[in-house]
């Protein structure tokens, strides 16, 4: 199977696979303390942040937190896209803004800035193809309030050669099913529009879906959605286990008394089924969900709320939970070896079920980690 | 205060914010402020505050209110003409400013089965209200939209405050003022009543002891929302950040536009009514009622305490003088030359407060929310 990206159940890119491709020459041009932390990285990551001085950037980091390389960006981000056969990375802006920089992980330089195309903003999440040739980009048509996976010619200078329907809105992740054909979309379901800001515009009626697109011709495959007394559970975040199996995480807009269930996964078979969180638990997460990640061997799911202040990890076989870790302010995760790397909003880098000692970086880490 | 040289006053009061806003930065040179020691009792009882002499008594005003506009409706129903309906268009106002001033809260039973959205479907991008009034208006054959229960079932859209908006002041409502605007008049009965109901609802779950109340000064582990005081703290807290937020967000920028030339009246809530300036009025005399009702400077740490209450204070005082002097229709001084500076500078204004509840309030009592939590994604 090709490497597909992080939240699939793949090996981590090595720090001696890097260095046997182009990383060599990389590294023999660093400098004392960053070279020092290349030399002793396992694997390395990737995160948008906040700098100490306000600017926005994204910065590449070692397993330890010493960051390694960073590329500035214009304002806030938030996903990253990694491509091992060109090297190229992907910061996203967090929407609604318009950006998206390709750089080097291994130099932080900018390779070029795409803006998205006229009416449309990014949502902040994409990836590439298994062949590197494509790269994919949620995004929004926010005129028409229609959620699109934009498509860009990586070999064309990342020419944006077209668009496919999402059949939802608000598009938020998506990622490439272990196929390498086959595209799944979380929908969540929430209208916004650039001239109002971040509000939300429709959540009496917004209805989230999860929904499967083939990569080549954009063709509906599938479209599943939650029962419809949980229309206002937002579909937001994915990740897929060894099983296939596509676990999302979502954020509930109606009344906080609800406490719907938060973790769900879905199968061709059954379509949709949320997990059974005991109340205890669920309470932790204060309906909200940030990001969702399969372990390495896929046999793990670790899910975290910012807003609770708590980073999980669930068994994906028996779809319980194994243990559960306070991170204030913890969203950012990614499968690291054997266990989960996690960073927060307050600059933690931290390690879960694993040995390795936390880091406190001078970034605020935005959302999400990419394990490069 | 009768206003003869405007562009002065705006230039002093925009040198006042500039120091005032000059000024905790000055008492905060070593860095971010220490939060408050406040204990979790003392900090419920800010909350208390707000829930007992705020949201219950704006609940219960915007109740009186919607039922007061009921009977008025009601009246004009039954013996139609032109005072009638005069009487009725100014209930409305009274009742759009009523729920003005607490439509900042959006937890608790105002949430509930979707409550919010059914008195004010707003911002309506896409004049979904319009089109929908106007479907039920045409159809006189179907009378499901004249009884609040069947009416209740239906889009958001012809529930709420705008749709009654469009009934009482949109074309063809001069029929009302006879008996040929039967039913009219009845859909308009209808939308009161069915705010009636839900106002008594709201009114209702913050009444019991239970419930959200409850909630929010027992904070408890197994709560989804608030399992600490400093949760229940933040929620109310949230009503000026977020409301402030929304007030730039929906209420003005998008009406304001770039200049005279891009504005867009339209985009003023109850523009066609012209209560668009009596509601963001209404908006600021709310969160200023909160705001008071809730006593901050109890639990601020000493240094916010001494100046960050009254500094709070000074620029809604700045908002309400600013507002008090802009000459209604809204969707006409947003075009014209001489007063739009007054609504560029209630932008301003909002900022500024949007600035002291975010970036300074909020961090003094602790509860700045994290760079990943922050307006989530």
């Amino acid at each position: 199977m090709p490497p597909i990206r992080n939240r699939l159940a793949t090996p981590l890119l090595a720090r001696r696979d890097f260095l046997a491709g182009a990383g060599a020459l990389f590294a023999s041009t660093l400098i004392g303390r960053r070279a020092e932390a290349f030399e002793d990285a396992d694997a390395l990551f990737a995160s948008a942040c906040r700098r100490p001085d306000g600017s926005y950037g994204c910065a590449v980091f070692a397993e330890d937190g010493r960051i390694v390389s960073e590329v500035a960006l214009p304002d806030r981000g938030h996903d990253v896209a990694f491509d091992p056969l060109s090297y190229r990375a992907v910061a996203f802006a967090r929407r609604p803004r318009t950006f998206a920089v390709v750089f080097d992980p291994k130099t932080g330089e900018t390779v070029k800035t795409l803006t998205s195309a006229e009416g449309r903003h990014f949502f902040g999440h994409g990836f590439f193809s298994p062949d590197g040739r494509l790269m994919y980009a949620t995004e929004n048509d926010y005129d028409a309030a229609r959620g699109l996976i934009g498509v860009y010619d990586v070999k064309r200078d990342f020419a944006r050669i077209g668009e496919f329907d999402t059949h939802g809105m608000d598009t938020h992740e998506a990622l490439l099913m272990p196929d390498g054909e086959t595209i799944v979309v979380a929908n969540g379901g929430i209208e916004t529009h650039p001239d109002y800001g971040r509000q939300k515009l429709n959540l009496a009626t917004m209805e989230p879906s999860l929904v499967l697109i083939d990569r080549k011709s954009g063709d509906l495959l599938a479209k599943h959605r939650l029962e419809k007394s949980l229309h206002q559970l937002s579909i937001r975040h994915l990740a897929i286990d060894a099983d296939r199996k596509v676990w999302f995480g979502c954020q509930y807009e109606g009344p906080s008394a609800d406490a719907p269930q938060l973790l769900g996964f879905a199968t061709p078979e059954a379509g949709l089924s949320l997990i059974e969180m005991p109340r205890g638990d669920l309470a932790r997460l204060s309906n909200y969900v940030g990001s969702v990640a399969a372990s390495a061997d896929g046999t793990r799911i670790a899910i975290s709320s910012p807003v609770g202040g708590e980073v999980m990890i669930l068994d994906a076989t028996k779809k319980s939970l194994i243990e559960s870790h306070p991170v204030r302010d913890g969203c950012g995760l990614a499968a690291d070896g054997a266990g989960f790397l996690a960073t927060s909003g307050h600059g933690l880098v931290t390690h879960l079920a694993k040995q390795a000692a936390d880091r406190q970086a001078d970034r605020e880490w935005d959302n999400h980690i990419l394990a490069l | 205060m009768t206003m003869t040289k405007p562009s002065i006053l705006f230039t002093a009061l925009a040198a006042m914010t500039a120091m005032l806003m000059a000024w905790p930065a000055g008492a905060q040179e070593d860095g971010p402020p220490t939060p408050t020691t406040a204990s979790a009792g003392e900090k419920l009882d800010v909350v208390w505050n707000v829930i007992d002499g705020a949201i219950r008594p704006g609940y219960s005003a915007f109740e009186d209110a919607a039922r007061e506009e009921a009977t008025k409706i009601g009246a004009l129903c039954e013996m139609p003409d032109e005072v009638q309906l005069q009487t009725a268009r100014e209930g409305f106002g009274q009742l759009a400013k009523a729920f003005a001033a607490i439509e900042f809260v959006r937890f608790g039973p105002i949430t509930e089965d979707h409550r919010l959205e059914r008195i004010l479907f707003f911002p309506d991008r896409r004049g979904v209200t319009l089109r929908q009034v106007q479907a039920i208006l045409a159809n006189t054959e179907d009378d499901s939209a004249l009884s609040p229960a069947t009416l209740a079932q239906k889009s958001v859209a012809v529930q709420g405050l705008t749709a009654l908006e469009f009934v009482l002041f949109g074309s063809g409502s001069q029929t009302l003022e006879t008996k040929g605007g039967d039913f009219r008049c009845s859909y308009a009965k209808a939308i009161a009543d069915n705010i009636v109901s839900i106002a008594e609802a709201v009114t209702a779950g913050w009444g019991n002891e239970e419930g959200i109340t409850s909630r929010l000064t027992n904070p408890s582990q197994s709560d989804t929302a608030y399992r600490k005081a400093d949760d229940s703290l933040k929620e109310i807290t949230s009503i000026f950040i977020d409301g402030l937020e929304m007030i730039r967000d929906q209420r003005l920028k998008p009406a304001l536009g770039e200049d005279a030339q891009d504005a867009n009246p339209k985009a003023f809530l109850y523009h066609r009514s012209e209560n668009a300036l009596a509601a963001l009025s209404a908006n600021f005399t709310g969160l200023r009622q909160i705001f008071d009702a809730a006593q901050y400077g109890e639990i601020l740490p000493e240094a916010q305490a001494s100046y960050l209450p009254d500094a709070i204070s000074f620029e809604f005082d700045n908002a309400r003088r600013t507002l008090d002097a802009i000459p209604a229709p809204l969707a006409d001084v947003v075009v014209s030359k001489e007063n739009r500076d007054k609504l560029d500078y209630v932008l301003i204004v909002t900022g500024s407060l949007q600035s002291e509840f975010a970036n300074q309030l909020a961090p003094a009592l602790g509860l700045s929310a994290g760079f990943s939590s922050l307006d989530g994604d």
